[in-house]
């Protein structure tokens, strides 16, 4: 499900994911203070350049290839910018949407799913200031991301069992049982953690 | 302490999955998704606190970088998106929810939980939502309510599915429903 990772090592995969979560926030963020078509367009063409430079042509086409999920805004952005008369504005909003899904997909093209979770938890240390348990928020991200394929099928299931019993296939009716499942479950695994050890209260 | 870890996680991965079932994706590139039903459900259920926690959870980790939204969408890049504001709102939105559940303890519960996913799933969601298409698709803020407007009916279904889901889950086991105790 997480396969974000190409296959293309790149330079940037030595980077620290650390670096490259600052690099990648802070750019993402001057995207939103710059206002003019030409220079947003500019940068549009730099990011086309970094990928290049970064992992040669073959990483370029990936690249550009991630950007199909934004097809479709931009091209409600075009029409309703043409239609307002406004295509200046259009153009910074494309080019900057563009942009910011470039700069994210680079980060993520170039890290692992697993160490990004890695920096996740251990910065989460951090988190003690505002009275959260990190070991907590590790278990946590741990949790969450095992379940989801696990309540998927547990879905796909239910799905199953509601379509041999009735000629329909509807959401709504599985959405009952499935819920109730759901908190079984954290019944079953809350009494699996503690009889495990539980949760540390303080990180030793 | 467990408890409440678990909860979280297996709630915020519910509004992962209800991001599987097909999306409509509408003009206004924001799509019609059940993800929001997910949002109403962690307030209605697990109420302000828990409820808030799991949806914030789950978006920290859409914007770190997992492709949990709907249509299989996420990393910070969804910031300048127009469905950002709708994404920023998830928490805020769970948490007005399990609030205005845990307010309404001593009303009936069908019309405790349809109260409060009107209020928090769809008008205080609403709100960063319009917010974030201003800006991000330069709408007007009439263009960005007619935008919106399509949303209604579906959000109105996905009221009556987390009255029907909670109230369910308050008669058959009145404990789980943590809003409530």
């Amino acid at each position: 499900m997480f396969n974000n990772v190409s296959s293309h090592r790149t330079k940037l995969d030595e980077v620290s994911v650390e670096k490259k979560i600052v690099l990648t926030c802070s750019a993402a963020a001057t995207l939103f203070f710059i206002k003019n078509p030409i220079v947003m367009f500019s940068i549009f063409s730099l990011l086309l350049l970094i990928y290049f430079l970064v992992g040669g042509l073959k990483f370029l086409r990936l690249g550009l290839f991630q950007l199909k999920v934004t097809i479709p805004f931009v091209i409600i952005l075009a029409f309703w910018h043409l239609y307002l008369d406004h295509l200046d504005k259009g153009m910074t909003l494309i080019f900057r949407l563009i942009s910011a899904f470039l700069i994210a997909n680079l980060f993520l093209l170039t890290s692992k799913i697993h160490d990004i979770i890695l920096a996740i938890q251990k910065y989460s240390l951090y988190l003690k200031v505002f009275g959260i348990n990190p070991h907590a928020v590790s278990i946590t991200i741990g949790l969450f991301i095992r379940s989801i394929p696990i309540l998927n099928q547990r879905a796909k299931n239910l799905m199953l069992a509601q379509s041999a019993r009735s000629t329909k296939r509807s959401f709504w009716r599985i959405s009952v049982p499935l819920a109730l499942s759901i908190l079984d479950d954290a019944d079953h695994v809350s009494e699996a953690l503690r009889a495990r050890g539980g949760i540390k209260k303080r990180e030793s | 302490m467990e408890k409440t870890s678990v909860l979280v996680a297996l709630f915020a991965a519910l509004i992962a999955v209800l991001g599987l079932v097909p999306a409509f994706p509408l003009a206004s590139g924001v799509p019609i998704t059940a993800q929001s039903l997910g949002i109403m459900l962690c307030g209605t259920i697990l109420g302000a606190k828990k409820g808030g926690m799991a949806a914030l959870f789950f978006v920290v980790l859409t914007l770190v970088g997992l492709p949990l939204l709907a249509g299989g969408r996420g990393g910070i890049g969804l910031l300048a998106g127009a469905s950002a504001g709708f994404i920023i709102g998830f928490p805020i939105a769970a948490y007005t929810t399990g609030w205005l559940m845990e307010k309404t303890k001593s009303v009936d519960i069908q019309i405790s939980v349809s109260l409060s996913s009107v209020v928090g799933g769809i008008i205080i969601l609403y709100i960063p939502g319009l917010i974030g298409m201003m800006i991000n698709a330069g709408m007007s803020l009439n263009a960005a309510l007619v935008a919106v407007s399509v949303y209604l009916p579906g959000d109105v279904l996905k009221v009556i599915l987390a009255t029907i889901v909670t109230s369910a889950i308050f008669k058959a086991r009145p404990n789980s429903v943590l809003a409530r105790n």
